[in-house]
């Protein structure tokens, strides 16, 4: 119970942090008071979510940004960019803190930004926003005391939820009650009573060993607006009886109470009496329920009921590899019912299966969909770090996103963060020129960088454009040159030039800097991206900048393949990366000294890769004009690859190897066909490496 | 049947901390995030018969905040429910402010479980 409600705490912590950061952001440009309401609010939950869970150390320091921020809501501190600045790094503060105490470590709050917080405050000393000291403790007495107690309410109590008879219980509950005496003068003639009022008023005999201070607090929530007094008294409710006092009852009870006015108006009884179901909808007021709200102000939405519910991604998963599992199924189905076809009339089957696969294919895409979630989240968290950047590298930098409603896979959304910033520092440390670099060039001294996120056909594409200088043809081959990546005198493409920045140890950063050049090169970008079954190419203008463009599968569960045999195998290659099929004339293939075999196509040289070589598969079809080349592009080059034949294009659903049985160079995983053969998916990348080393 | 209580806060660990302190106590919490929620709730929970025994808020909440959604309870026939505001000791005048919308009662957060339990027992206690 405890672990649920911290991973609840680090959960919502989470999406504060991120709220916090972005809105932070925002008010740096704009005052927008609803913004900084936010910001506050954010803040203020987190102290008081700190606080359920007793991690002291950020209650401290939200208590102190939330004392700034409230200041910014009252208008008497602007969010400048030292405000701003020193919030957010209050906020990165928040982010170590939460996850030390996470870790079950008991961090200390950072001294020095609490020092600044607090000299922003004008407060002397951090003042923790501790928790209240919790009430006294009764030190009861031993011996029974009595009590006169005397309640007289405002006559619309009931209104403000509050049932005189759960008090009278409530003492009951303390002590023993001697005599109780409801006084019911005060109840108008029937034509002038109010059903909802309260004309009573109550004197109570109390026998008990509380102190005063806890009668007293019994009445805690009333006793401001109602007269109750508590008096210790000695004589046993003798003298102090009032003349009308209607047979006193021994013990409170239901009889003394509420002997409602009306017998119709049972407010205090539904509270009392009735924990159940519909009493106060009937009761209250004889319109319909539903007719209430109408007079609510905001009525229409008003009563949305709750938009969302969150569901373990896990579940998901099944509920995904399940669906997956019922279209194979269903494919089968297919099949066996066009064979049978063959033989006989079987219209109404085969009908009937096509229905039946329209709908799993339709709740397969529905499913797929739960899954998606938009790429916001991430794309607002670029704000924060070009603006790091900008101030690291001493750049003026403008990040511009677009189609952030655009949804992805929740997986590949996580996954692609890393490589996405990654471009981003890459743009803005290399791409981007200073100010004075760009001022002479004829541009602003403000760079831009865009992110865009859109889809197309059936891809997601995520671009990280910039308007810097562009990436210099030359002096990328001369770099690939020196480390043997390129050979001198061959003609490359500015395809194959760009591609080189994606090789392994491929640096082209004259000095190495904070932000780029840690080691972590384009290669683990693209391979990042390889790993999501997804491509990476680049464009580029010399002087006016260049752009990344990424190609991502909707999904990682499905796959678009196309199947094709070799020898006894089936085997499905994503069809992403596959350009073109064709078959070669015998002059097309040539063994090249040193590049292995190669094939012409259309005057260009692609190294050939035999599959059945790569994978050891027997076959008859070793003639390469006998038999078929695709053509597959990856990132860093294209080649192509033989087979014996092709099958077809088709859905695949992926069942990972790495789960079921263990990791395979070149292999990302296998499929059910429709006649429940089992077909192996090629990843690229792991058959480039295959094959080319 | 359990009692049911309805909690309104944008936190969700508030709401879960709550629950978690209500429910071996044999209360059953449903949760909204926002005032807009809760009233959406009281109709759901209604739709379902088993409508609250109380309702538990926060003050400061995005979309329809504490008071506005008190107001808003007090004008349909759920008005007699009791409602419990939780402020924090920032918002003292909106103790006041909960109370004259038409709280019955207010608990300062952070607090304690027992505290809690107390509280809501005032307002639940019935004669069976």
């Amino acid at each position: 119970m405890e672990d649920k409600l911290l991973a609840i705490f680090a959960e919502e912590s989470h999406e504060i942090i991120d709220t916090l950061e972005r809105g932070l952001l925002v008010l740096e440009n704009s005052q927008d008071p609803e913004e900084i309401n936010s910001v506050f609010r954010a803040a203020h939950t987190m102290k008081g979510n700190a606080g359920i869970v007793g991690f002291d150390s950020v209650v401290n320091l939200t208590h102190l940004m939330e004392g700034l921020l409230d200041e910014m809501r009252q208008g008497r501190t602007k969010p400048d960019a030292e405000t701003v600045g020193l919030l957010l790094s209050g906020v990165d503060a928040l982010k170590v803190l939460v996850n030390g105490y996470m870790a079950n470590e008991s961090p200390a709050p950072p001294a020095e930004i609490m020092s600044a917080l607090s000299a922003r405050l004008g407060e002397e000393s951090p003042s923790p926003g501790q928790a209240r000291v919790a009430a006294k403790a009764n030190a009861a007495p031993r011996k029974d005391s009595r009590y006169r107690i005397t309640m007289r309410f405002m006559p619309d109590i009931f209104t403000t939820g509050t049932d005189p008879l759960q008090l009278l219980m409530e003492l009951a509950e303390l002590g023993t009650i001697e005599r109780v005496v409801c006084h019911v003068e005060d109840l108008p003639r029937f034509e002038k009573l109010v059903p909802d009022n309260l004309y009573f008023w109550w004197e109570v005999w109390l026998l008990s060993q509380q102190s005063l201070s806890t009668l007293d607090n019994v009445f805690i929530f009333v006793k401001d607006d109602n007269e109750i007094t508590i008096a210790a008294d000695d004589a046993p409710g003798q003298g102090p009886s009032p003349e009308p006092a209607p047979e006193p009852a021994p013990v409170a009870s239901a009889e003394t109470a509420p002997p409602a006015p009306a017998p119709e108006r049972p407010p205090q009884a539904v509270a009392a009496k009735a924990p159940a179901p519909s009493p106060p909808g009937k009761a209250a007021a004889p319109a319909p329920v539903p007719a209430a709200p109408a007079k609510a102000p905001a009525p229409a939405q008003a009563f949305a009921p709750s938009p969302t519910i969150r569901v373990d991604t896990e579940k998901l998963d099944k509920l995904v590899n399940l669906v997956g599992e019922l279209v194979i199924g269903v494919a089968r189905v297919n099949q066996l019912a066009d064979v049978a076809g063959g033989e006989t009339d079987h219209t109404e089957l085969s009908s009937a299966v096509e229905a039946l696969d329209h709908i799993s294919r339709d709740l397969q895409e529905q499913v797929m969909r739960v899954r998606m979630i938009p790429v916001e989240g991430t794309f607002n968290r670029f704000q924060r770090v070009v603006r790091d950047l900008a101030s690291e590298l001493g750049k003026k930098i403008h990040l511009e996103m677009s189609g952030s409603e655009t949804e992805l896979d929740k997986n590949v959304i996580e996954q692609i963060a890393d490589p996405l910033k990654h471009l981003i520092r890459n743009s803005a440390d290399h791409g981007l020129e200073p100010p004075q670099e760009r001022l002479a060039a004829g541009k602003e001294d403000t760079g831009t960088i865009w992110l865009r996120a859109y889809q197309q056909e059936g891809k997601i594409i995520i671009e990280v454009a910039d308007d810097g200088r562009g990436i210099d043809r030359n002096r990328v081959l001369n770099k690939a040159q020196e480390r043997g990546l390129a050979t001198p005198g061959v003609t490359y493409s500015d395809k194959d030039v760009y591609g080189f920045m994606f090789q392994p140890g491929f640096s082209t950063a004259a000095k190495v800097t904070e932000v780029s050049g840690r080691g972590v090169g384009l290669d683990v970008v693209r391979q990042n991206i390889e790993a999501l079954r997804g491509s990476v190419d680049v464009e580029s203008a010399l002087g006016a900048g260049s752009t990344f463009r990424i190609k991502l599968p909707l999904t990682l569960a499905i796959i678009d393949g196309m199947t094709v045999r070799v020898g006894g195998e089936i085997l499905t290659l994503p069809l992403l990366s596959i350009l073109e099929s064709i078959r070669p004339l015998a002059q097309d293939v040539k063994r090249v000294e040193g590049r292995g075999e190669l094939i012409t196509v259309r005057g260009e040289y692609l190294p050939l890769v035999r599959l059945y070589e790569v994978f050891d598969l027997p076959t008859e079809r070793t003639d390469p004009t006998q038999a078929l080349v695709v053509i597959i592009e990856s990132v860093s080059k294209r080649f192509g690859v033989l087979v014996d034949d092709i099958l077809g294009e088709q859905q695949a659903v992926i069942k990972s190897l790495e789960q079921n049985y263990q990791k395979v160079e070149g292999i990302a995983g296998a499929t059910i066909l429709g006649d429940g053969t089992v077909s192996l998916i090629l990843d690229i990348h792991g058959l480039e490496k295959l094959a080319f080393g | 049947m359990s009692k049911v209580i309805l909690v309104v806060d944008d936190s969700a660990t508030l709401r879960m901390s709550v629950e978690m302190t209500l429910d071996p106590a044999g209360y059953e919490v449903v949760h909204a995030r926002d005032g807009q929620e809760g009233l959406g709730q009281l109709q759901n929970l209604e739709k379902q018969n088993k409508l609250p025994v109380m309702i538990i808020s926060d003050i400061n909440m995005p979309i329809m905040d504490g008071i506005t959604f008190i107001k808003e309870v007090k004008k349909t026939p759920y008005r007699y429910l009791p409602i419990l505001v939780l402020t924090t000791e920032r918002e003292d005048s909106k103790k006041m402010e909960g109370k004259k919308a038409g709280a019955s009662g207010w608990l300062v957060k952070p607090f304690k479980p027992e505290t809690l339990l107390a509280v809501v027992r005032k307002f639940t206690r019935t004669l069976s």
